[in-house]
This record gives structure tokens, sequence and C-alpha cells, in this order.
């Protein structure tokens, strides 16, 4: 028959399209296209069956199997589901690096706790998970994945984000109305319906063919194509029991009934042992029995399981049991009365020898309060903390909590766990958590904390008016409780927002006011960063001052290097900024601390397309919005993305809007306004590029104008020349120059360079004929030397402006030189333009020898360089987060671009490249002679 | 001659109303009121608010009848059945509070009529042709059985499911017609329902749609609890 297909002896009825998706990922496994698939579905509904048919499929084709169960109660057990999935590879463990080697033993309890951050065990992981796909492809498949304790599931999205050129695929099954785990990672999800009706029939006359015709068809009708409840209902419905949809409204709970009806027929000591089992599902067989036997009274042996397997309630396996569904599991733990579950708790406690988990039996066992147990959950709350298990310690810390009778400490435990709950984003639980506080005596620094935690979850906080004051209330109370460290770390988050929307300027000053009083050192890096961001035209020159006082090689902290760069960065000296940045990303690189090193990779981003980088921008950009995907920084992604897109309009690429229009509608559903700014100035860029400067204002306009809801008080400062430049050539010279009256006001009182150097360019622009030589002259007098792309349109425009007056030769001078900057950077189509305007001055100009380095992708470009630079394919894996394999794959790609063969090849075709930019050095030269040539002609 | 009652007839499982024709004309060339509602037969409480809906639109007293899974909606009218003064059940379902239809079918061996249900992905039962022909309109002309086949409604399986509370017939008066020749509800249980509620029982040697193939015993049967038999 056609629809049945085979699964390791067993038959697959009505599953014919959901096996081919998943014979289709092993397929493409085979040409090392690894991919993540999640199987999405009821309980029962057949997702183990077809993972299980992907075993099969799997083993029979040659690839290699690690397999793991997600277990409702292991949510409290840091990298359980990791440890158990990697276990049969993690002798190969001796291949990793060092510190990865470290971080993974950590995590796993096995060495000295060392702190890893959690993105460092993900690539541990996701190395040796690389490295064992070696000799042949290797599946994960990860079934009931919802239940796996989150520090697995991180590693596993970290794992899933990067199997594009893996010979490593990932198939992970997620039960109905389980938030799917891997939803960041958007794999594609395999969504099992029911069974067709013919199908349901078919497998319900195969499994029980001599049910009662009217029960064969009320089972039918019930199971609603559950394969799991056409099975067990028949049973049920054939033993007696004669009314199946009662009470219990969801298939789910009937089926949970139907289970414990079999359980009713087992006796009570091998209901004792499956209820240890199901409390505990690391148990071994042994512990199962030796806690009956605490129980029963009486010894309860090997042979007491039997009952339980004939009546296929749990097999046997890997000296555990393991329940034959799910739902057998809940079934054994809701048929428990509270006492009985208590009771079996404490006996675990006393059978199990791990630490850990008898910890944890002890916490669930205790009645009322119990201080020693507290303290000895908050001990191991921290642990787990410096394991990187978050999660388990915000749970430790819960329940600690609740055991806790004074109630200083209560709320203490509370309160940590709350943090710890924030930090992993989980704003329902902080909500909970606080709530469970907010009675209790916190102490002023506890309450400060406390009303921190509430203003940070409370909704929008991007926009709610009044957010100041209650952040400065709290930062003035945990600087009057002694803690100034943590006063000024609470106002970052603020700061941030005051530099993203649209206070009045009191509000900023108040900010900084507050700031500058909590009482750290003036030169304290996040200090300067807060007032940066807070209100940068008043604090701009004075957080210069206090940058400037900063050695690069003196600061060593990579959370320091960050704060300072973005300080700079606000305060508008972008070269300066990108110093700090480059410096807090190398370093977070090599901690492996993704989550900071996103964020340092945006600023870094924005600061190095700025500074005329723009590879660099846009592989810093593209690196921040996937890093952020991992580390769950929604905003910082989005913004990423659109820089690198910024940076990819720069050099050319006439189709960025594709690029723009995603990240934009989430940043307009999460507040519009100037979040959108970003996007607009890569629109306005790229029509600008083009030539279409109609559009370009229509774009560049709304960041502007304060009337519009993208408008952005500081973002205009790197893009007036973009306006400048729209608005003269459609005819909008006025308006350009109302606008730019403020800016004016702004660029002489607090002197940000990157306003300054723009506003100097722009001036002859939009200056009439009397003026304009004047001012080219003036803006090309200025250091222009971290600003190459503004002189170099500037040299263009001037020359433009001299051809017009029929000053042949000295537009030439301009044009040939703004045509050599242009093509240094990158600039294709502002070159194309030059050219063509050099020509029309009777010049013969050949075309721009095209630059090997424009054919690959910002990705493919920073691998190129570090490969070129003598680096490993490894080397260049843990510097990017990458597997050395996809390192491989990319160079494979990397090679025929360049038209090379080889490695060794690649230095050479960069160098050609790069010889270019060491011509910028003579340029220079060619510069200062060309100025000087100006100087002589206009006087 | 009184006044005549007015007759409400509810039709069965994978029927309609049109399964009542030939009694529909008899009675109202009688003079009768006679209303045969289209039950939706997508659930026991949808089919019971169709009844009411169409009782409470009679004036004055009203027999009901009801034919199979009809016999079901009728008994779980319950107590307060608006305008009801007498049940006729013909060859129908007539439970007893805490019984339902799947555990009473599932008890006793299948019937034939019944043994090849199809259920759908709604969970809607279907009989598959050659046994609504043959057995559930055993007794009838085939192409009457093939027409009928075609107005075959589906019946929703969760009103296999449905438990009855008090029964109607433990507050009104009720007749009963036992279809000896029945393949899809047994005699024998049919003759139990009866006996039970304490109904006027007649047998008639007809299969399971004895009001297509034996009208006239049906309508005499109503004519009774109308008060206007002999």
């Amino acid at each position: 028959m056609q629809d049945l297909t085979r699964t390791g002896g067993s038959v697959l009825i009505g599953r014919e399209d959901e096996v081919a998706r998943v014979e289709a990922v092993l397929d493409h496994l085979r040409s090392s296209m690894g991919e993540a698939l999640v199987i999405g579905g009821a309980a029962g509904i057949g997702k183990s069956a077809l993972l299980l048919h992907g075993r099969w499929r799997a083993e029979a084709l040659g690839i290699a199997v690690l397999s793991v169960v997600g277990v409702e109660a292991e949510a409290e057990l840091a990298f359980a589901a990791l440890q158990q999935l990697l276990l049969p590879v993690l002798d190969q463990v001796e291949g990793l690096p060092r510190p990865q080697r470290q971080a993974l033993a950590a995590a796993f309890g096995l060495a000295e706790e060392i702190d890893p951050d959690p993105y460092l065990v993900a690539l541990a992981a996701h190395q040796l998970v690389s490295d064992a796909a070696g000799a042949e492809p290797l599946l994960l498949i990860v079934d009931d994945a919802h239940w796996l304790d989150r520090s697995s599931l991180g590693v596993l999205s970290f794992i899933a984000r990067r199997l594009e050129l893996e010979s490593v695929a990932l198939i992970a099954a997620v039960r109905e109305g389980h938030a799917s785990p891997l939803s960041e990672v958007r794999s594609p999800v395999l969504e099992i319906g029911r069974l067709s009706a013919t199908a349901s029939a078919q497998l319900l006359d195969r499994d029980a063919p001599d049910l009662h015709p009217v029960a064969r068809a009320r089972v039918l009708a019930e199971a609603a194509g559950n394969p799991l409840a056409l099975v067990e209902l028949s049973r049920t419905l054939a033993s007696a029991s004669d009314r199946l949809s009662q009470e219990p409204p969801t298939l789910t709970a009937r089926l949970e009934r139907a289970f414990a009806a079999s359980l009713d027929r087992v006796p009570a000591q091998t209901r004792l042992c499956l209820l240890a089992a199901a409390l505990d599902p690391r148990a071994s067989i042994e512990e199962a029995l030796a806690c009956a036997t605490l129980l029963h009274g009486g010894s309860v042996t090997l042979s007491d399981l039997d009952p339980a397997i004939a009546a296929g309630i749990v097999e046997v396996a890997d000296m555990q049991l393991r329940f034959r569904h799910p739902l057998i599991r809940s079934a054994v733990r809701q048929g428990a009365t509270s006492v009985l579950l208590l009771s079996t708790y404490a006996a675990l406690a006393e059978v199990v020898t791990d630490p850990e988990r008898s910890l944890w039996h002890r916490a669930m066992a205790a009645i009322g309060f119990d201080e020693g147990l507290a303290a000895e959950l908050d001990t191991h709350a921290e642990r787990a903390r410096r394991r990187g298990a978050a999660t388990v310690a915000a749970s430790a810390l819960e329940r600690a909590a609740a055991l806790s009778s004074d109630s200083r400490e209560k709320g203490e435990r509370l309160l940590r766990s709350a943090e710890l709950a924030y930090e992993l984003g989980s704003a329902d639980t902080v909500r909970r958590l606080i709530g469970e506080a907010s009675s209790l005596e916190l102490g002023s620094l506890g309450e400060a904390r406390l009303a921190w935690l509430r203003q940070m979850i409370s909704g929008d906080v991007w926009v709610e008016a009044g957010a100041a004051k209650t952040f400065v209330t709290i930062a003035r109370q945990m600087s009057a409780a002694g803690d100034t460290d943590m006063a000024i770390r609470s106002l970052v988050p603020v700061a941030h927002r005051a530099w993203w929307t649209r206070p009045e300027e009191r509000t900023r000053r108040y900010l900084v006011d507050a700031a500058e009083n909590v009482g750290v050192a003036d030169d304290d890096a996040r200090l300067l960063a807060v007032i940066a961001l807070a209100n940068p035209e008043q604090t701009g020159p004075s957080v210069l001052r206090r940058v400037s006082r900063k050695r690069l090689t003196g600061v060593h902290d990579p959370a320091e290097a960050l704060y300072l760069g973005i300080a700079a960065e606000k305060a508008g000296d972008f070269a300066r900024a990108r110093q700090f940045l480059a410096r807090a990303v190398e370093r977070l690189r090599e901690e492996g601390r993704l989550g900071l090193l996103a964020q340092a990779l945006v600023h870094y981003a924005w600061t190095a397309t700025h500074g005329d980088d723009w590879r660099t921008g846009e592989a810093a950009g593209v690196e921040a919005a996937g890093l952020a995907r991992d580390s769950r920084q929604l905003e910082f992604g989005l913004i990423g993305e659109l820089v690198a897109t910024l940076a990819r309009a720069l050099r050319g690429d006439p189709d960025v809007e594709q690029m723009i229009t995603g990240p934009e509608q989430v940043l307009a559903a999460m507040n519009g306004g100037p979040l959108l700014a970003p996007a607009y100035i890569a629109r306005g860029a790229s029509a600008l590029a083009e030539g279409r400067y109609e559009d370009a204002f229509r774009h560049l306009w709304p960041v502007f104008d304060p009337s519009e809801r993208s408008f952005h008080r500081f973002m205009r400062w790197p893009a007036v020349l973009d306006l400048a430049e729209a608005g003269a050539r459609s005819g909008r010279s006025d308006q350009v120059a109302g606008a730019f009256v403020e800016l004016e006001a702004i660029a002489r009182d607090s002197e940000p360079p990157i306003l300054r150097a723009g506003l100097a360019c722009a001036r002859p622009l939009l200056a009439d004929d009397e003026h304009a030589e004047l001012l080219f002259v003036a803006a090309l007098e200025q250091d222009l030397t971290d600003y190459r792309f503004l002189h170099a349109r500037t040299l263009f425009s001037f020359g433009c402006w001299l051809r017009r007056r029929r000053r042949s030769a000295e537009s030439r001078v301009h044009l040939r030189q703004s045509v050599h900057v242009f093509d240094l950077l990158g600039a294709v189509r502002w070159s194309g333009h030059a050219r063509q305007e050099l020509r029309a001055t009777g010049e013969k100009v050949g075309r721009r020898t095209p630059d090997a380095r424009d054919r690959l992708t910002a990705q493919e470009l920073q691998i190129a360089e570090l490969a070129a630079q003598g680096l490993s394919n490894r080397e260049i894996g843990e510097r990017l987060f990458l597997s050395h394999r996809t390192i491989g794959s990319h160079l494979y790609r990397i090679f025929p671009k360049l038209e090379i063969g080889s490695r060794t090849q690649l230095r050479d075709a960069l160098a050609a490249a790069a010889s270019r930019d060491e011509q910028s050095d003579d340029s220079s030269e060619i510069e200062a002679r060309a100025r000087r040539s100006l100087l002589r002609i206009s006087n | 001659m009184s006044e005549l009652p007015n007759v409400v007839l509810l039709h069965g499982a994978w029927a309609d109303g049109s399964s009542w024709s030939a009694v529909i004309r008899a009675l109202q060339a009688k003079g009768y009121n006679v209303t045969a509602p289209q039950l939706p037969e997508t659930s026991l409480a949808d089919d019971v608010a169709r009844a009411r809906h169409v009782l409470t639109r009679q004036s004055g007293p009203t027999i009901v009848a009801g034919h199979s899974y009809g016999g079901q909606v009728m008994t779980a009218l319950g107590t307060d059945a608006p305008n009801v003064t007498g049940l006729v059940y013909v060859a129908a379902f007539g439970l007893e509070e805490g019984e339902s239809l799947g555990a009473l079918l599932g008890a006793g061996p299948p019937t034939p009529s019944l043994a090849h249900l199809i259920v759908d992905e709604q969970s809607f039962g279907w009989i598959p042709e050659d046994d609504f022909v043959n057995h559930f309109a055993s007794g009838l002309d085939p192409l009457d059985a093939k027409v009928l086949y075609a107005v075959q409604q589906g019946l929703s399986m969760s009103t296999f499911e449905d438990v009855i509370g008090t029964p109607a017939w433990k507050s009104q008066p009720s007749w009963y017609l036992v279809a000896t020749d029945d393949e899809a509800l047994p005699p024998d249980a049919e003759r139990m329902f009866a006996q039970r509620m304490g109904a006027h029982t007649i047998e008639v040697s007809a299969g399971h749609l004895a009001m297509v193939s034996h009208p006239a015993e049906v309508v005499g049967l109503i004519e009774l609890a109308a008060g206007q038999g002999s």
C-alpha cells in the first residue's frame, strides 16, 4: 500500500509527507548542508515516531546520531540535556582549545568553577559537535525539546544557527502549546497534524483488529486522528470503562486519565518505583528501587518492575526506567497524593548520591521554613550562576526564598532571583517575584533594586513619561545606601533610552546631574557613557576631555572600553570611539562574551561605517545581528542589520531596499519614531549614491524634521552632508538651510567633530555663487583625514561647480582627486559619477578596475583576511564563533571568487587590492598638492 | 370529535425529515398540524435545542414521535418539554438516566448496520452504502433505500458519549413500536426500552425504517397517542 512507510520494522501510517521531509534533511546532510528542523504537534500526534524513523533512516545511511529527550523535571538541572546529548563524544573534548574545554567541563560540573560565559560553553559544544561530524555526518535528535533545561536550549539554538555549512543536522520535537524554544533560530517547523480518517482507521484496525465496531467508531471519533490516542483509548475502552469523553476537556487530559487507569492495575510497590522514576528522571533503576524500598517498608526488587514493563508503562534502558510516553510520567505524578509526593522526595534525597539532585529533592521535600537548606540552595545558586546556568540559579534562589524564615533573607533571595530572571528576559517571572518581594522588608537598597526591576519591565519604557525621575530616585537611593557602583549601572538603560527618544532638554540635564552626583570617579567609563547618551550636546566637550585622559593601553576591562567607546561616539568623535570599540570587540571576542560583544559590534559598525571603512562596518553589523539573535537582544540585532545595510549602500549595492524593510517593520512595531532613523539614513545614502536626489531628500528629511516621528536629534549629525547634497540638487537649499540653523548652533556650542566636519562640507552646497567658492576652500582646508568620504565628495562637488563655470583645468584637479579617493574607499557609484564629470571636462578616463574584495560578502572578506594573515581555520572559527568546518566551506566559496586555487594565493590576491590602500599615503601628498594649487588659484 | 393535538416528528440518525413523508401525508389527510424539523445532528444538545425550538412554536397539546436517534432527542427533552402531552417511540432509543448510546451499543453484539461505520475527520459517523441499503434500510425497495442513502446526514459521534439525565418518558405517557426485523437497533433492546418506560407497545414485522415501510401502523400508533384511536 502506498501510505505505509516503514520505520525500522514498524510502520508509520499516513505520514508520507512528514517522512519525506525528515529524509530530505538527511539527504541534505550527506551533502554537508546541515539544517535544523523543528517538528511540532500535539501530545501523541507522532513526533517521537517520526524522530525514531529519522534515527533508523540515519543509521541506515551511515549517519551518526546523538540524541536526548527533554524531561519535565529536568528544567532545573543546568546543561543536563546537553551533557546527555554529548556524552558519546565527550572523549573528543581533548581536541578543543583549552578555554573551551574548561568551559564545557565547568558547565557539566566536572571541573573547578571558572565562571564561563554561557556562550563559551555554546561555542565549545558547537566545536565538539562539528569535530564529531568529521568522519561521518552527524544527526542531533532532541525529543520533547520544550522540556530541555534552558541552558542546554541556549546552546542548541546557538548550534542550530550555525549548521548551514556543517555536516550536522538537528531535528527537534516540540509539543503544541509550548513556545518553540528554537523559535529564534527561525528554523522551519514541520507541523504534524491529525491522521486522515482513512489512516486512523487503518492504524486502529492494525493495532486493535478485534475492537467492537461501535467502540471502534467511538475511538476513531475521540482520538480525532491522534495515533497515541487511537492506541491508548482502544485499550481503555476494551478494558471496561465505557465512557470516553466525560469531564477531561482535552485529549491530552483524557490520555493521562487512560494512562492513570493502566497504573491502577500494577501493584503498590511497582507504583512507588514508577513514582520515584517520574520525580527524578535521572534516577537509576537502583535508586528508584531503593527509594521504593524505603517507602514501601519491605524490599522492592527488580522483579517488582515486571508488571509495569508487561503493561507497557515503562521500559528499561541504560540502567534507567524510561516511560513509554511523557504523558505517563505526568499521569504517575498526578496520581500521587501531596503527602506521598513529599515522602517520595524525602526518600529520593536519601538514596540519591549526586549532591545536586539530592539537594533538589530535599528542597522539594521540605515543609515550612528551613534556613539551613535555604542557605545550601543559595550557595548552589551562586555556583550555578557561575557555571553560566542562570535559570537554575534563579529557580534555586526562588526555592531558597520560600524556605527562608527571615524576611530580610527572603527578600534578598527573591530580588536576586528576579534580577537573574530579568537578565534572562523572563518578564513574567520578574513580575511574580517582585510581587512577592514587595511585601517584605528589603532595606533601602533592596527597595531601590526592586523599583529598578519594576521600571525595567513596565511595558513600553522607551517612551514612558516620568521614567527619568523614577530611575534617578532609584539611583539616589542606591547611592545613599552606599552602592555607587550599582547606582551608576542603574542609570545606563535610561540614558540609552534618552538617546533613542525625545525627552525634554531639562529631563536630559536632570539625568546628567543625577549621574554626575552618584559619587563615582569623574572619568568612570559608565558615567561618561551615561552623560554622553543622556545629553551629548550639553556634555560632549567635557566627555571628550575626560575620555582623552584614558590611555587605550591602560584599559583592560572590555566593558570599560565599550563604555568609553560609546561615550566618545555619542559625543561625536567617531575616530576616537572606534579605537576603544575595536579594543572592546577584541577583548570580548577573546573572552567569548557574546552578549556584550553584540552590543560592542553595533557601535563599532556604526563608527567604522562613518569612518569610511565600509567593509569593516558591514562585517561588524552582520556579525552583530547574528550574535544579537544568539543573545536575544532584538533591538541591537535590528540596528546592526541596518548599519550593515548602510555600509552596503555606501559601497554601491543598489539593492538595499529589501534589506531595510524587514528590520524596519519590526522596529516600527516597537515604537517607530527615532528607532527608524537608521533605516531612513540607509535609504537616503543609497538614493544619493544612485543620483536619485528627490528620493534621497524624501528619505532623509524625516530624520531632520522635528515634526516627523523618525526625527533623531543626534543621528542627524553624520548625515548633514547627505541632506545638504540631496536638498541642493533637488532645489531645496532654503529648506535645508533652515534646518541647519539649529545644527550650526550645536556645532558652535558643543563641537561634535562629526557634525563640524559635515557642516563645513555642506555649507558651500547651500551657499549662493558669491560665497560658495570660499566655503569650498574652507571645507577642504579642514583636517579631513578621518573623513575621507566627506573629503572626496567635497572635491567632487567643487569640481562640478568649477566645471560649470568653465574652469576646466581646476575642475579636473579636484575631480581626479575625488575619483582616486572614491576608488580607494570602494565607493563604486560615486566614483562613476566623478569619472563622468571628469570626462565632461575633456579628460580621458579609464574604467575603474574592480577591487577583488568587492566580490566577497562582508563575512567572506573577514574570513579571507584572517586566513591571509596565516590563521588556521580553527583559529578563525574561534574568533568568529563559527566552526572550523564552516570556515573551510566559506574558503572554498571564496577561492573561485578571487580566481585563486589555494590558501597560499590568498595573501597575494588580497595584497593586490590592499596595495591600493597603501597608495592612500601618497594620496594625502596628492591632496596636499591639490590644496596648495587651489589656494594659489583662488588668491 | 375533540380538537386534534399537533404532531411533531423527529427523524433518526443518518436520515432527515423526509423519512417521515408517508406518515406526514397520512396525518395531514386526517387534519393534523404536522411539523417534522430537520435536526442538525451536530450534537445532542443542538438537536434538543432544535426540537425545543419547534415545540415552542406549537399552540396547544402536542404529540412527539421519534424514530431511532430521534427517540434519544425526545428522551433528552427532560421533564419540561414545552406543549408535549405524549411520546411515541418508533424503533427508537429510550435510555434511562445515566446511560449513553455508546455504552449501550457497545455492550451487545454489533448490529449489521453499524458494523462498518465510517468516522470522518470531523468525527461524524456515516453508514457505507452497502450497509445502508442492505441493513439500515432493510425491507425497503433498494431504489427507495438508495434515495434515503442519498439524503443521509452524518451524525456527530459525540452523541454516542452523551449521558442522559432524567428522561422525558418519566413524566410523559409513552407509546412504542418495536420493529421485529430491525438490523440497526436490536429488537430486544427496543422491547427492553418499551418495558422500562411502561409504554403501550405494538410490534410490527418491519426493518429499522418502519415509518417508511409501514406508515399505516405508525400513524395508527400516533393516533392512539393523540387519543383518536380505538
